[in-house]
């Protein structure tokens, strides 16, 4: 398997609850999983366990057989903040990566305005990041995590920032990209829409402790469209399996208050 | 077109009320001294005077002696408290437990007004160069090592996340991620610490006696020469603002605008 996740718990010193409790979970080469679930069910905290930003309390993570101990190139992460580096154009800001591995000038000159090419942006290579909108903001972001060629990209609520036409039109074109690139994907969304539109897998999880409660194969072919049946009839099903849990966590929090 | 315009009527307008305010003072002077004589003539200084003064001084070449050698000063010291506030900002960014108290007491010592330690400087070094630099370095090193503190303390985490996740660590983390996210933070602590120096300096010029504008006012008051005096007051204001707006605030413009600021 090429990502493993193996007996994976979180505690936090300020709860009384595991942020992450006994997660296993497989991912194969080229697939793209979707997180969803009810806020505190420890989705993005999973997340920054791959992307090496926390350790486990126990528990271990592997990426192609070996285990994950610290942040890496290998393992790109894009957040709901675009958190491009404001000193830097646009251009700059996809190169970033490619120079932190000291690769050759010319080839990183070449590679990074290949990435801008296909998140559409080639055109504001030399712009700075306060001239840009919030959506073009996030395809800069994008690119700059596509340019590293890592094993697997991780994003926590790509689009949850933006305004719903943005995220529609910037839905499609990530859906293009990947499978242009058929890269491994494992995203984390509060938008059940989103997680059926990209996932091969959606994996719904529960809170207090957060816990996988369904992995759901999602068998509709590329490229998806919302308004489509069968697209429905899944968005339906995961959206009513996480309300119970949206409303059983909500009870709890209110409860204990 | 019309923004230049309106610079101009700005400059236009300065130069207006700086020259009012002159012309206020020489009648001020005038009605003082010769008019009502409430006051003596060596006891109020006079813009005609001053420029008399500099004229003389200028002449001697004691004027530039005085700057160059202030100048030559400001840098050694100003130079030397960026480097010490840096090492001493990185000692205290480093989270070990004696440096959570080190903090507190320097931003206790930064209280202290410079010139309380000129007569500890001139104990240690005598009256010589290096008791100046000291009370410079004293005087700005730390407020700039707590500035730079807090701009590396203040850095967007999650610009230091995302850059994690992209292999930096360590050195080149600091140095493509840290160092230019806090750069602006930074050269506002170095504005600061620009004018604590300023006057750490002049205080220690005025309480020794080497060649520097602290110095040439003092030799004003020792000549009862209050025009010397106020000419080298005006010059003293006039090259803190020159380092601070002609300088320091320029490369801050600069930084600010590339990052939309």
């Amino acid at each position: 398997m090429f990502l493993e996740i193996r007996g994976v718990s979180k505690k936090f010193d300020n709860t009384a609850w595991e942020a992450v409790s006994d997660i296993d979970l497989t991912i194969k080469e080229g697939e793209f999983i979707c997180l969803v679930g009810p806020s505190g069910c420890g989705k993005s905290t999973l997340l920054n366990m791959v992307a090496g930003l926390e350790m486990p309390t126990s528990g271990e993570i592997y990426l192609d057989g070996q285990k994950i101990t610290a942040p890496g190139a290998d393992r790109v992460m894009m957040f709901q903040d675009a958190a491009l580096f404001p000193w830097l154009t646009v251009l700059e800001n996809v190169r970033f990566g490619l120079r932190i591995m000291k690769k050759d000038p010319a080839w990183i000159e070449e590679t990074a305005m290949k990435y801008l090419d296909m998140v559409k942006l080639s055109k504001f290579a030399h712009y700075r990041v306060h001239e840009l909108s919030g959506g073009m903001k996030q395809r800069v972001s994008m690119a700059r995590a596509l340019a590293i060629d890592s094993k697997i990209l991780l994003m926590d609520e790509p689009f949850s920032a933006l305004d719903k036409q943005t995220i529609n039109k910037l839905r499609d074109e990530v859906a293009q990209i990947w499978e242009r690139t058929r890269k491994t994907v494992i995203m984390v969304t509060h938008s059940v829409e989103e997680a059926v539109f990209f996932g091969d897998r959606v994996v719904t999880m529960s809170a207090h402790p957060g816990r996988i409660r369904d992995i759901i194969p999602i068998e509709l072919k590329r490229p998806r469209h919302i308004d489509e049946i069968d697209f429905i009839t899944y968005r339906k099903a995961i959206l009513e399996e996480v309300r119970s849990e949206v409303d059983r966590s909500e009870e709890e929090e209110l409860g204990k208050a | 077109m019309r923004k230049k315009s309106w610079e101009k009527r700005k400059w236009l307008g300065s130069i207006l009320f700086f020259a009012v305010l002159i012309l206020l003072w020489e009648l001020l002077f005038l009605l003082g001294t010769r008019w009502l004589g409430i006051w003596k003539s060596y006891a109020f200084p006079e813009p005609l005077g001053v420029l008399r003064a500099g004229l003389r001084m200028a002449a001697n070449h004691s004027l530039w002696y005085a700057m160059a050698y202030s100048g030559l000063r400001a840098a050694a010291g100003f130079g030397l408290s960026i480097v010490i506030g840096v090492l001493v900002s990185l000692a205290l960014g480093s989270g070990t437990k004696p440096m959570n108290y080190l903090k507190p007491f320097l931003t206790g010592v930064q209280t202290l007004p410079s010139v309380c330690w000129v007569p500890f400087a001139i104990l240690w070094f005598g009256l010589d160069e290096k008791a100046i630099i000291f009370v410079v370095v004293m005087g700005a090193s730390f407020s700039i090592a707590l500035s730079v503190e807090s701009a590396i303390r203040n850095v967007n985490p999650l610009l230091v996340r995302v850059a994690r996740t992209m292999g930096a660590e360590g050195f080149m983390l600091y140095r493509r991620v840290i160092i230019p996210a806090g750069m602006p933070a930074f050269i506002a602590g170095l504005r600061q610490g620009w004018s604590f120096a300023w006057r750490a300096l002049m205080a220690g010029e005025v309480m020794s006696s080497t060649v520097g504008l602290g110095h040439s006012l003092m030799m004003g008051r020792d000549l009862a020469d209050i025009n010397q005096v106020m000419l080298v007051m005006l010059l003293i204001i006039m090259l803190g603002i020159f380092i601070d707006r002609g300088i320091i605030s320029q490369i801050e413009t600069h930084v600010l605008r590339k990052r939309g600021l």
